[in-house]
């Protein structure tokens, strides 16, 4: 601290232009002034004088020397090993993907999820929200999920019906235990309690992007149970009109390093969805191949990649980037209740195939409507209203950040846009 | 990371990292350390030699690395004392954010954070290890580039690229790009496996 020179400080230009002026270099030549000496030296009020000092000496306003602020305290290795290995992981519902990711999303972590439309990234996204409300005493981490809507592709009737599927499952878990305890948890998980843990953010820019997770660290502190954040998907408002590309790796740098703060400090996952491009290698001759958007620089921000694509009918997923797991490819489906890992005796009988194309997935959500429902418990049309307002709204001051369910009261038979 | 765990195994030296990328594994450590040979009941005091520390900003770098600095010339403890290598993990994560075109702000804060390093490096005997991303080439011959521009390729005493040769046989390579020791060129090739960063 005491050598280390002013200008490796982040001060404003005008600050470190005075500094200089008035001969002060390192850290050490303003320690044991007043502040009032200090303002009457540079010529600055007293309160930027003392916010100068707060900056250069980490926090304490007496300009001593102090010890290691609590943000940058390190720790050893073994205490971060005992921290890790009782981290929870948020499970997928399909055993391949969550063998690995290492037993799930990891809990601290960004992950990305990258594919082209239709191959299930806001399905995975809605199972992943809805698996991140499971008690812990089923294997989930009972937390609740933040999910922030670029593409305006969130539509609650279908996180309804995989949550109602879930439910299930969980009440067939409480059942083959036999324990009063699971009984009583699995009651209190049903439908209503899941919808009420997934808080919805909708976003209609880059800008609304950038608000959002200025004020997402309160909102946490708010809710601390939360431990899943969902951006579906962070490429829609960076692909298209920015003139400037040094501006757009900036501004996604910037994201990506809340996230990170985020994720480190409030210990809870991070999931991003991407889209696909094409890359075209005129000079070396090769052919033109499909990369993750946003380009290299955004590929070095994320701590885990999964890349999505199709062979042939079926769904793959695999692992590309992953600081501590091995490389892996798995296969997977969508199903009417989510995502699932692909059962060869079960046929495709139950399975949905979400078509790339729009069309067959409004046709879906029309026979949803109209079918006798005998999978879900409640019949939709009456309920609904209740559903939508059960799903918590986000407490944000700003006016235009809309809750992505009040939008619409009658149910969203626009498709889910997979891009 | 199997850097920093073969130090421990080989010396009684400590390490410290500085992770920007969210990219440290403990469990990862702990099983390279295993497949390499070590006990089970010897981990726990293999870890405790090592430090990690979450830096978000290259002004938290700055000051860890200033900190450590005047720990190790004051030789204020036996981890300290014992300190010998250095790893930054994402460089260009860190100083990206400031690189504008029109602000020298960036080329100000690489400047001090390789005075800093060189100090920790040159006065201290300790190894200083950075890791940098690659980006598209356009100009040359070569597909990629290390990313930062000419500023930082003068910072380094020494430069390795690594490159990945084929997806599916997962053999990966490593060339020396520049050297004060060695000629330049010289390729090894390596796996990715339990262990770390094995010979092939």
């Amino acid at each position: 601290m005491m050598q280390r020179a002013l200008s490796s400080f982040p001060l404003s230009a005008s600050q470190q232009s005075k500094l200089a002026l008035a001969g002060f270099e390192t850290a050490g030549d303003l320690k044991g002034m007043r502040i009032a000496d200090i303002s009457s030296e540079l010529g600055v009020t007293p309160s930027e004088a003392l916010e100068i000092v707060r900056v250069v000496t980490g926090g304490q306003g007496d300009g001593t020397d102090t010890a290691t602020p609590p943000l940058h305290a390190g720790q050893s290795v073994l205490a971060l090993l005992q921290e890790e290995e009782s981290r929870g992981s948020i499970v997928t519902f399909c055993a391949k993907l969550d063998e690995m990711l290492g037993g799930g999303l990891p809990l601290g972590k960004i992950t990305e999820v990258c594919g082209a439309p239709g191959l299930g990234k806001t399905q995975l996204s809605f199972q992943l929200c809805v698996d991140a409300c499971i008690p812990e005493a089923f294997g989930g981490v009972t937390g609740e999920a933040v999910y922030i809507d670029t593409e305006g592709s969130f539509v609650v009737q279908r996180l309804a019906e995989i949550a109602q599927a879930a439910k299930q499952h969980i009440d067939g878990l409480a059942e083959a235990s036999d324990d009063p305890e699971m009984w009583r948890l699995a009651s209190e998980f049903t439908l209503d309690h899941i919808l009420s843990r997934i808080h919805c953010y909708r976003s209609h820019s880059y800008l609304d992007l950038v608000a959002i997770m200025n004020v997402l660290p309160e909102f946490i502190k708010a809710h601390p149970q939360v431990k899943l954040v969902v951006i579906d998907s962070i490429a829609a408002h960076f692909r298209h009109g920015f003139e400037c590309m040094s501006l757009r790796n900036r501004i996604l740098g910037g994201l990506s390093q809340s996230l990170i703060i985020i994720a480190t400090r409030f210990k809870l996952a991070v999931l991003l969805t991407n889209q696909m491009t094409t890359r075209v290698n005129h000079k070396f001759g090769k052919p033109a191949q499909l990369v993750p958007a946003l380009g290299d620089s955004w590929g070095h921000s994320c701590t885990l990649r999964v890349i999505l694509n199709w062979n042939g009918s079926r769904r793959f997923a695999s692992l590309v980037k992953s600081p501590s797991l091995k490389e892996d490819v798995v296969s997977y489906q969508i199903t009417r209740s989510g995502v699932r890992d692909v059962d060869p005796s079960l046929g495709n009988s139950d399975a949905l195939n979400v078509a790339s194309s729009q069309g067959d997935v409004s046709s879906h959500l029309e026979d949803l409507d109209n079918d006798d429902v005998t999978q879900l418990d409640e019949p939709w049309e009456e309920e609904e209203e209740e559903r939508l307002n059960m799903v918590s709204t986000s407490v944000v001051p700003s006016g235009h950040m809309l809750d992505g369910i009040r939008r619409s009261k009658r149910p969203c038979l626009s498709p889910p846009s997979e891009q | 990371m199997t850097m920093a765990m073969q130090v421990i195994t080989d010396t009684k030296f400590s390490v410290v990292y500085l992770d920007s990328t969210n990219g440290f594994s403990a469990c990862r450590c702990k099983e390279i350390l295993l497949s390499r040979g070590t006990q089970e009941k010897d981990v726990a005091d293999m870890l405790r030699r090592a430090r990690v520390y979450n830096v978000h900003t290259l002004f938290d770098a700055l000051s860890i690395l200033t900190l450590l600095t005047e720990n190790v010339a004051r030789q204020s403890d036996s981890y300290h004392s014992a300190l010998r290598l250095v790893i930054l993990d994402g460089v260009s994560t860190l100083i990206a954010p400031l690189l504008d075109a029109k602000q020298s702000q960036g080329h100000a804060m690489m400047s001090h954070l390789a005075a800093i390093l060189k100090s920790l490096a040159l006065d201290h005997s300790i190894a200083a290890v950075c890791t940098n991303s690659m980006v598209s080439d356009i100009s040359s011959s070569s597909l990629l580039k290390p990313a930062l521009g000419k500023t930082w390729s003068h910072v380094p005493h020494c430069r390795v690229a690594l490159e990945r040769t084929c997806t599916t046989s997962g053999l990966h390579v490593a060339t020396l790009l520049k050297s004060s020791r060695q000629p330049t060129g010289i390729a090894v090739s390596f796996l990715i496996n339990q262990k770390g960063l094995d010979s092939t």
